[in-house]
């Protein structure tokens, strides 16, 4: 028997050849990091199967390294945004209209602070490290799943299922347990996938603009701010971060589009 | 009492707008001041006397109690004046200003034409989602919205400035719009990257809101009842697929604005991103607090235009209507 879809196993398999990289880099890499024997700046060959960066440090290597903090980030981020973001929306979604209120402006105020820009903030108060990055894209996607939780929540309470419910006895945790959790985890399980990208690129944005983790260990987006000076003498060195970088995403998007056409009775056999 | 439901909700959002927007000053405030590091000794020089750093803190205010700096801070707002950057020691009100030049045209731009491409494109993707022509259409969105900005934007430079040098790489005319052409030349690769990936995500947005509509039991009844599939839609579905639409419109201006943070670094751009993020490097916090108050603004501002299109749009999200305008 296969499991799931042409989706799922897809985005399966990507995801996991990627994990697989990150997990491999943990104990073995073809070069040390830190080894710089390799000649600047030298084409793909043999020996070096993606050529060597501006200090004679071999790029596989350092893309290797790379995927580990793609992964790390992204999971740990994403996890934080749902603990906090379902928990405020569900608040807000239930709540008397003066708390709805206040909870809804709060999160304007969070979706008022994009992602990249409360990460710059709060990379700015504690300095770049690995988890200000991480607290910042995660409380920053958090309001996200908030808004969504809670519109999803608000538009399912309005339903006469709900009032059928409540006037047959049901207790409003049931309710949240029966109704709305098998009716928004779909959706939220797609934002997920989408935010977890939304997170890699936040991460990678950093990076970018040099407010990210400091060196050696650099992330895709690090190596892609180095790898602009050099574009026109070693193009590959900027095209194949950015491009494992779309690849993790398209996977995880994947998987969520699989696991979403799997789960929801509304969505099946229609694909 | 104002009667219509329409206005009832906008002057309740307006409130809402300006108490969050109070809330924000102070967030932004509080958050800024979280910073470790004393601004003062930015503006000191190395190796300086206690009495120059205190020199310096005055200068700067911050010997002054938290309190009275903040009433400080928004007196100086409710003037326009932002203060003076601590580097330069300009004031920044006419620098973001002259910032926002460039900045504010390219996010709309941007964002404009990434709602002209994803409207379309998102529509026919969901109208012909079981053709190979939609899921075509569908698969390139997939991609375009997992694809990192600035990669884009050196993918463009490489290509189009430095092999086929056919646009500039980076920078702004010095005299800025005053060189109207030159202006609109160095904008061309910055808004192609930005709504090359806008566009991409929006496209996903309106595929699946269409898609709602058209497995939706509403439209089948009214096929049933014999309207045509284009009535149909055009009477029933445009107005419940445009909500969800209108609402992740609001948002996304936000993040196209924040994107051009990240593309005017790429293209050497001197707008209000390239501002904020000197200004991190340089720990100079009143240009920080000045670009991030006036981020806030427009995007709160978007956010209340949003809200107010969508219940325009969709008066059932009113729970206090009565009942709604059409049937």
């Amino acid at each position: 028997m296969k499991l799931g879809n042409p989706r799922m196993r897809a985005g399966a398999t990507i995801v996991g050849l990627i994990v697989l990289i990150a997990s491999i880099s943990l104990i073995w890499t073809p070069f040390s990091i830190n080894d710089m024997s390799g000649g600047r700046l030298i084409s793909p060959s043999w020996h070096h199967w993606l050529g060597t960066d501006t200090l004679g440090r071999d790029q596989l290597s350092r893309l290797m390294i790379g995927s580990r903090i793609a992964v790390l980030v992204g999971v740990s981020s994403v996890l934080i945004g749902l603990l906090v973001g379902v928990s405020i929306g569900l608040l807000a979604g239930f709540a008397q209209r003066r708390i709805d209120d206040l909870v809804s402006s709060i999160l304007d105020i969070l979706i008022a602070f994009p992602t990249l820009l409360l990460a710059m903030l709060i990379v700015a108060a504690r300095g770049a490290s690995r988890i200000s990055a991480i607290l910042a894209i995660g409380f920053g996607i958090s309001a996200v799943f908030a808004r969504l939780t809670r519109l999803l929540t608000r538009t399912i309470l309005s339903k006469d299922f709900i009032t059928a419910a409540r006037i047959s006895g049901t207790s409003w945790p049931r309710i949240v347990l029966l109704h709305i959790y098998p009716n928004i985890w779909p959706t939220l399980l797609v934002a997920a996938a989408l935010q977890f990208g939304i997170a890699g690129l936040a991460e990678a944005s950093l990076s970018y603009l040099g407010l990210g983790a400091p060196p050696p260990n650099d992330s895709w987006g690090s190596l892609l701010q180095q790898a602009q000076n050099t574009v026109y003498t070693s193009p590959l060195a900027a095209i194949v971060p950015g491009l494992l970088l779309i690849i993790l995403v398209v996977g995880v998007n994947l998987l969520a589009d699989g696991l979403r056409l799997n789960f929801d009775p509304n969505l099946r056999g229609r694909s | 009492m104002v009667k219509h439901p329409l206005l009832r909700y906008l002057s309740r959002r307006l409130i809402i707008l300006l108490s969050s927007f109070a809330v924000a000053l102070v967030a932004l405030f509080v958050l800024l001041r979280v910073i470790p590091g004393d601004p003062a000794a930015t503006l000191a020089p190395i190796g300086a006397t206690p009495q120059q750093i205190a020199a310096a803190r005055h200068l700067v205010g911050t010997d002054q109690t938290l309190l009275s700096q903040f009433i400080h801070w928004v007196s100086q707002i409710s003037t326009f004046h932002l203060g003076n950057s601590l580097i330069s020691g300009s004031p920044i009100a006419p620098e973001i200003a002259s910032r926002l030049r460039i900045t504010i045209p390219l996010t709309l731009i941007s964002f404009a034409i990434a709602i002209l491409i994803a409207v379309p494109v998102g529509y026919l993707a969901a109208q012909r989602s079981s053709t190979w022509y939609g899921r075509v259409l569908n698969t390139i969105s997939q991609f375009g919205i997992a694809i990192p900005i600035f990669w884009v934007g050196l993918i463009f430079i490489y290509s189009f400035a430095l092999r086929l040098m056919i646009l500039p790489a980076g920078g702004f005319p010095p005299n800025g719009w005053s060189d109207f052409g030159g202006s609109l030349k160095s904008l061309v690769l910055p808004v192609a990257t930005i709504s090359f990936v806008m566009s991409a995500s929006l496209t996903r947005y309106v595929r699946s809101a269409t898609l709602d509509v058209l497995n939706s039991e509403y439209l089948r009844t009214a096929r049933a009842l014999g309207f045509s599939q284009r009535q149909a839609i055009w009477n029933h579905g445009v107005r419940n697929a445009a909500s969800p639409i209108i609402s992740i419109l609001g948002i996304e201006l936000a993040t196209t604005f924040v994107g051009a943070v990240v593309v005017e670094t790429v293209f050497a751009l001197p707008g209000l991103g390239s501002m904020l993020v000197r200004a991190i490097q340089e720990s100079d916090y009143v240009s920080m607090q000045g670009v991030l108050f006036v981020s806030t603004l427009v995007v709160m501002m978007s956010g209340f235009f949003a809200d107010a299109l969508q219940k325009w749009v969709d008066p059932r999200l009113n729970r206090f209507s009565i009942k709604s305008e059409t049937q």
